[in-house]
């Protein structure tokens, strides 16, 4: 139904005035104009970059190293150029683009130099160089959410790649010591995030970092806490750390009161609430030290089960009502693996799927009669109707 | 923070990235032309990485320029440091000693420290990045040992350390080589590609021996007699290795003939029914020193058996194929077949 249709109707039903409705339309039109020229201008300029790069392609081998080198450091002056001038004339979307597109090409740069002068780089060290030179400018000049998600997805990815590389570089520590600083470590990054994200100034300065920060570190801690039901799986677990065997639980008890403390001085209930899952997650970390522990197909279900439950709660003081969607949905999924994994043929299995089946649709009825309340409770009486 | 420190700010992480990149590739400019040029001998194989795209796996082969192989360490642990004097009208270098210190180098040309990392002689995998285009017919030459000679030039710098320079495949440049290089891979593809003129043969087996894959999948080693077909040179895998050439020697109504085998020579090349070829790689080579043939659960159990009774009597039913690759399909014990040997037992 077009949106003019659509306008009458709601003005027919008392939901708009005649001057409401106008002035939607007068908006809409604006917009759909702007965004309609720039998917064009976009559209041109990806059909330039295109040929550009297929002509590119065509002669990349007969082009000398060093040509291709200047000519790379040329482009990224260019678009340096029109961040920095995007900057000073407030320009956002020339300083955020140029931004986000000199962000990628120091990554080709760097992987052309590499290549030219057979430099034999490795990828995590490919993306440590990119993030130590790209960090000051992507902080200075990209302010939106773009940006700032891609600053967290490089630091997150080049985090993950170096930091086994880097420790097992550290020849003092032996192995039991080289793993429990790999676990320790593991933490802190998303620990780190959700400092940053709780950070005051932050907040202020760069909205759409903070978020980022939040919402990144918040996601690790959740994996932390699901992946950690696969301890389950493994008895063995604890042996690896030799003589350290002390470590694992210290490592949870340690980062738990560590967010516990932290929440203790944070005013904002939401960030209060944030900082007690993480804390709370970090304690089902315990379970890698319990004594004599078997291994449980069945003790994994339920620790996942516990765990997307506790995920679930969450969703009211973090007014995150898709949070019970994506617990329900994980529970669903977990029970499911779990009825393969004691359930061997094909006729088991269709019962299995077809009993996953009903009670994911109950689920999500479950999910959308909480979800009500929940809004209800968040927002006022009227969302409940 | 007031609008001329952010401006100051602005333009410091604004260079940043190219006053670090600007400054790796000008010290990298600087390394390629400074230090002393050598050549040496590569080997390796061709996988391809995300970022940086096709490059070529390989390793220097030290080994080739010393006669002191078991006096130097050329282990990725070495510490030892290497003496390079040159040869007489080679860039080729000769190793002459390991264990050098600094002031005892004056009789080196260069000294290479030993070290971690890609800028120490003893790095054993190393990179070399090539273009998209060249990478299939590359990948293809470097697998043919015997056909194709890679190198690279190194350049020693006064620390001790070394840069890669230029790729050489059969003594010229790769730019210079590719265009003849390309058109042999693809006159090789579409040999490959044309419908298989495969003959097949019956060739005897030797050091026949059970290996144990697991429960369901019994595989047994052996080699193939070349010298019971009438070549008696010991198998090689490097430039030198020949190509084969079958002759029917015995034919048989219902199995495959048994050849006789000679070393291939422009002479003999007509007169060959086959031609087997060693590239160096793989298990398809008449050259591999040990090929495997596996069955599963009952029938891997009976031929294991049969290993240890009737260990002298296995004959590989090999099939050569034109592009000089051959295949063993199937084996025989004695003049029957393994698969109808077990047959008739379970009836």
């Amino acid at each position: 139904m077009g949106l003019k249709r659509k306008l009458k109707k709601w003005e027919d039903a008392a939901l708009l005035s005649n001057d409401q409705a106008e002035e939607i339309l007068r908006h809409e039109k604006q917009g759909t104009g702007k965004t309609y020229f720039r998917g064009l201008v976009g559209l041109a300029l990806l059909i330039i970059f295109g040929g550009a790069a297929m002509i590119i392609e065509s002669n990349w081998a007969a082009i000398p190293g060093n040509i291709k080198i200047i000519t790379h450091f040329a482009i990224n002056a260019i678009v340096a150029y029109v961040m920095y001038t995007g900057q000073q004339t407030n320009h956002f979307w020339k300083r955020e683009g140029a931004a986000f597109i000199l962000a990628g090409l120091n990554v080709t740069l760097i992987a052309l130099i590499g290549q030219v002068f057979q430099l034999n780089g490795s990828v995590e060290g490919l993306l440590l160089l990119w993030l130590l030179i790209t960090t000051p400018f992507i902080f200075i000049f990209g302010l939106s959410r773009m940006n700032a998600i891609l600053w967290t997805l490089g630091f997150i990815i080049t985090c993950a790649l170096n930091l086994n590389d880097l420790i097992d570089k550290l020849d003092f520590l032996n192995d039991a010591e080289k793993l429990s600083l790999y676990t320790f470590l593991g933490v802190a990054i998303p620990a780190l995030l959700l400092i940053g994200g709780i950070n005051q100034k932050l907040q202020i300065y760069r909205q759409e970092w903070q978020q980022s920060y939040l919402f990144s570190g918040a996601a690790i801690i959740i994996a932390i806490g699901l992946f950690t039901s696969l301890s389950w799986y493994d008895q063995r677990l604890l042996n690896e750390y030799d003589e350290l065997k002390w470590f694992p639980a210290f490592n949870a008890v340690f980062w738990s009161a560590f967010f516990f403390g932290v929440r203790q001085i944070t005013e904002s209930t939401y960030y209060k609430a944030l900082l007690l899952m993480a804390s709370l997650t970090m304690l089902f970390l315990l379970v890698v030290c319990i004594p004599g522990r078997p291994e449980s197909d069945l003790m994994s279900t339920v620790h996942f089960v516990i765990y997307a439950g506790l995920i679930g709660y969450f969703a009211v003081p973090l007014a995150l009502p898709a949070l019970i969607t994506v617990s329900i949905l994980l529970i669903t999924i977990r029970l499911f693996i779990f009825y393969l994994e004691v359930t061997n043929n094909m006729a088991q299995m269709g019962v299995g799927m077809l009993v996953s089946g009903i009670v994911l649709l109950i689920g999500l009825k479950l999910s959308l009669k909480i979800n009500k309340t929940l809004k209800a409770k968040l927002f006022g009486e009227g969302a409940k109707s | 923070m007031n609008a001329q420190q952010l401006k100051f700010l602005s333009l410091a992480a604004l260079c940043l990235p190219f006053l670090v990149l600007g400054g790796i590739a000008s010290k990298e400019t600087l390394n390629t032309i400074s230090g002393e040029v050598w050549r040496v001998k590569i080997t390796g194989y061709d996988p391809r990485e995300l970022f940086y795209g096709r490059y070529m796996r390989y390793q220097i082969n030290w080994s080739d320029y010393t006669d002191k192989k078991y006096l130097i360490d050329l282990s990725q642990n070495s510490k030892q440091s290497l003496c390079l004097i040159e040869k007489s009208n080679s860039q080729h270098p000769r190793i002459t000693d390991a264990g050098v210190k600094s002031q005892d180098a004056t009789q080196c040309r260069s000294v290479l420290i030993a070290g971690e990392g890609d800028k120490y002689w003893n790095k054993r995998q190393r990179k070399y990045f090539i273009p998209e285009q060249y990478a299939n017919a590359l990948d293809w030459a470097f697998a043919r040992t015997n056909k194709y000679n890679f190198e690279i030039d190194i350049r020693a710098h006064d620390n001790g350390q070394l840069s890669i320079g230029s790729l050489y495949i059969n003594g010229q440049p790769m730019r210079e080589a590719m265009p003849a290089l390309t058109e042999a891979y693809r006159k090789d593809q579409k040999e490959h590609d044309t419908p298989a003129t495969a003959s097949t043969w019956r060739i005897k087996m030797k050091n026949v021996k059970p290996v144990y894959v697991s429960d369901n999948q019994n595989c047994m080693s052996y080699e193939l007699d070349w010298g019971y077909h009438g070549y008696n040179t010991p198998i090689s895998v490097d430039e030198n290795t020949p190509s084969l050439c079958f002759t029917e020697k015995e034919t048989h109504d219902t199995l495959p003939s048994i050849p006789s085998v000679s070393l291939k020579t422009t002479e003999t090349e007509d007169q060959c029914e086959s031609i087997a070829d060693p590239f160096g790689w793989g298990s398809d080579n008449w050259n591999t020193n040990h090929h495997t043939f596996c069955r599963s659960r009952e029938r891997g159990k009976f031929m294991l058996n049969l290993v240890v009774t009737q260990n002298d009597n296995f004959w590989a039913s090999v099939k050569v194929h034109n592009n000089g690759t051959l295949h063993t399909q199937n084996v025989f014990i004695g003049e029957e077949f393994l698969h109808k040997l077990y047959s008739r037992r379970n009836q």
